[in-house]
């Protein structure tokens, strides 16, 4: 990646403060590991509170799009593992992020999905998986994306763009509506603290542990 | 009132093999079902078998149909399981398919599923020379336009009306009009046992869910049920004899269709004792969420209809039909006309707060006239083992109990919009249920025995509540399907999703 292009692109506003500080500790969410049940109710309702702008309402029945959550619950062996962005203080998808698609928003690490253009760097780079390429969907309608069809028969294909946790940025009221949703209480938001000293972390993250 | 139980066409040998255990109603996707167990916690029943982690199964001899397990199992099929697009599409048309689903619905797909009837339902409606008639539960109207993305409990009889004829009704009816009638038969019933000394306490039978359930659990106290049909059979009834004079039809040539806010109706209808002459009191059922596939498939824009009225005389309903749809609504009813009929006096207050609760078991005391009449209101079938073994150990002196499946009545059904949020459920059964109430306050005729059309029902039609024609259209009996609880307390006591722990 050449340097002189984030340079060109780098937007000058909230990053610079961040980046030169790292004072602003991420928050982020955590699952308690063995007590899931692998009941997707985080996903669906991430799918839920994502979508509203969309168009989909409270009902499944106001559905007419596939479910993409930004939560993936994965079975490993035995056991089910919530998987979702740690939002990394120094995000490695950032990083790889040809076009400066994801920037950190008061600790938060974001994609901005007009400016993604779906090369999945940053699902490469990111070492949790907790990115994925989606399709864009407006208004119950897949976006296509303009001058791409599909060789064998022309036919439109869809826009996609990089799509991970957010920490319900634009919904939700403070709580993630996964962390509201699970019946297990195994998802927790680990709430970093502008002003505490990197030593302290462990302490703000984890107050049980 | 003779005894609601049948013996004779159901003797005890007959039961375990009851032909209504193999047509399971409610599925659960076994490529699907993560084993979560959530659908364990809320049956009633323990019907849900299997190990935490594995696909689960339904056990239809112990499944009451109530769809809870629908209701709340948040396990959708992803397309990220697929290895790509065009393969994820193949397999969810194979798995619409499968549950008979149209084929161009958008919504996810859950592990836990009911039967569907829509596409038997369409295939029909284009059967010439019949008269195809539709009825619509009370809950209907306050939940069908959270289907196309309207608030909480939303009231639409009118747009509901309006759809129903696009979709090609001919008459649309109304189940409010049924549950009038119910009060009726089912008011006059329990006057009768209390001043004649029939076993008490009588209980509702409007709810099929609570009906399979007596059966199944508690096959001796069948005779405690009021022997009312349901107001959906009830209004079936009436369709193919009373409204077949009126519209000089034939009962053969009637297609009569229900929508329903229960997953346990079709089981209802499908009973073999619900006929009259030969004819099914109602052919098919729907649920809710099928009329909004329905409304959505014919590209009706839903919101923007025109308000519509009902047909008469069958469409014609009074406030206390209206609230059959929330907990505590049939006992209200009843008691606005039980009142009047036994006292021959106005009742002083017609909103009565104290069966209007949400707890699981709600009990008060009314003074009647002479009679202090000691009611109870059960909503959830798991609050109604207490208050049933105290009844078998003889210790419960109501008179009348109320029982519903679900937990805040029919608003609150399997068949119901389901939602993706669990957390909204309380808020959307609260809005559900203001609506309710709301459209019964807004009635001008809130009580059933002074609904004019139900006035002329019987003087032109049925003569007397509890007569003749009404026993033999009206009145129905109940199945022994099993051995009941205690015995199977006493052999099977390992059973149970209190015994599996999740982790
Ligand atoms: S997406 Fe991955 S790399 Fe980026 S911030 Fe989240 S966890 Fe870190
Ligand atoms: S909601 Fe909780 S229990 Fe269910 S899958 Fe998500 S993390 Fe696991
Ligand atoms: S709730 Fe759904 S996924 Fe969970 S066990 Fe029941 S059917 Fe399976
Ligand atoms: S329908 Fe009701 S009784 Fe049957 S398995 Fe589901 S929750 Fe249990």
């Amino acid at each position: 990646m050449s340097g002189a292009r984030n340079m060109l692109y780098r937007p000058t506003s909230r990053m610079g403060a961040a980046d030169r500080t790292s004072a602003v500790a991420s928050s982020f969410v955590v699952a308690d590991g063995g007590q899931c049940i692998g009941c997707k109710a985080c996903e669906l309702a991430c799918f839920a509170v994502h979508s509203q702008a969309g168009g989909i309402g409270a009902s499944v029945g106001t559905v007419s799009v596939p479910v993409v959550p930004k939560v993936y619950v994965v079975r490993a062996g035995d056991a089910y593992v919530p998987v979702q962005c740690r939002h990394c203080e120094n995000a490695p998808c950032a990083h790889a992020c040809p076009v400066q698609a994801i920037r950190q928003e008061d600790g938060v690490v974001m994609i901005d999905e007009e400016r993604c253009i779906g090369c999945t760097s940053c699902v490469l780079a990111c070492p949790f998986g907790a990115i994925e390429v989606t399709p864009v969907y407006r208004a119950g309608h897949v976006v296509t994306q303009s001058g791409l069809t599909r060789h064998a028969n022309r036919a439109a294909l869809p826009r996609t763009a990089a799509s991970k946790c957010d920490l319900c940025a634009e919904t939700a009221d403070g709580q993630p509506a996964c962390v509201e949703a699970c019946p297990n209480q195994v998802l927790r938001l680990a709430k970093g603290a502008v002003d505490s000293p990197p030593e302290r972390r462990r302490e703000v993250f984890f107050p049980r542990l | 009132m003779s005894t609601t139980t049948d013996k004779s066409s159901s003797p005890p040998c007959m039961e375990a093999t009851d032909s209504d255990c193999t047509v399971p109603v409610i599925h659960i996707d076994p490529t699907l079902c993560t084993g979560c167990r959530r659908c364990a916690g809320v049956c009633p029943v323990d019907a849900i078998e299997g190990l935490p982690g594995e696909p689960q199964t339904v056990n239809a001899d112990r499944c009451v149909f109530c769809g809870q397990c629908v209701q709340i199992c948040s396990v959708y099929a992803s397309d990220w399981a697929d290895a790509s697009p065009q393969e994820a599409a193949i397999r969810r048309q194979a798995r619409m398919r499968e549950r008979d689903m149209p084929a161009d619905i958008g919504e996810p797909l859950f592990a836990a599923y009911y039967s569907y009837s829509l596409n038997k339902v369409t295939d029909m409606m284009t059967k010439p020379g019949q008269l195809r008639i539709v009825q619509c539960a009370p809950s209907i109207r306050v939940s069908l336009a959270e289907e196309f993305g309207m608030p909480f409990g939303t009231l639409t009889p009118g747009k509901m009306a309006a759809a129903l004829r696009r979709l090609g009704f001919d008459r649309v009816y109304d189940t409010n009009f049924g549950a009038d009638v119910t009060i009726m038969e089912e008011g006059t019933e329990l006057i009768r046992r209390v001043t004649e000394g029939g076993p008490l306490p009588m209980f509702t039978s409007c709810c099929p869910a609570w009906v399979r359930f007596a059966e199944i659990e508690y096959p001796d106290l069948l005779d405690h049920l009021s022997s009312c049909k349901s107001p959906m059979q009830i209004l079936g009834a009436l369709v193919k004899t009373y409204g077949a004079q009126l519209d000089e039809v034939k009962p053969a040539n009637i297609y009569s269709v229900a929508i329903m806010p229960c997953t346990c109706k079709q089981f209802e209808c499908d009973r073999p004792e619900m006929e009259s002459d030969g004819y099914r009191d109602v052919d098919e059922v729907l649920t809710t969420r099928e009329l909004a596939y329905w409304i959505k498939q014919r590209g009706i824009d839903f919101m923007n209809l025109p308000d519509e009225e009902f047909d008469s005389p069958l469409g014609k309903y009074s406030g206390a039909g209206t609230i059959f749809g929330v907990t505590g609504g049939v006992m209200e009813a009843a008691i606005r006309t039980g009142y009047e009929l036994l006292t021959n006096e106005k009742l002083p207050k017609l909103q009565l707060d104290f069966v209007r609760g949400e707890e699981g078991i709600r009990v008060a005391e009314v003074q009647v006239g002479e009679l202090q009449l000691k009611v109870a209101v059960v909503a959830g079938l798991q609050h109604a083992y207490q208050l049933l073994d105290r009844v078998q150990a003889g210790e419960c002196d109501y008179h009348f109990i109320e029982v519903m499946g679900c937990p805040a009545g029919c608003i609150s059904g399997g068949g119901q919009p389901k939602l993706m949020l669990e957390k909204q459920k309380i808020e959307a059964y609260r809005a559900r249920k203001s609506s309710i109430y709301g459209h019964d306050a807004a009635s001008q005729v809130r009580k059933s025995h002074e609904n004019p059309f139900i006035i002329k029902l019987y003087d032109e039609f049925l003569g007397e509540p509890l007569g003749h024609v009404s026993h033999h259209l009206l009145h129905t009996t109940f199945h022994k399907r099993g051995p009941g609880r205690q015995s199977r307390n006493s052999d099977v006591s390992t059973n149970g999703n209190n015994d599996y722990s999740l982790h």
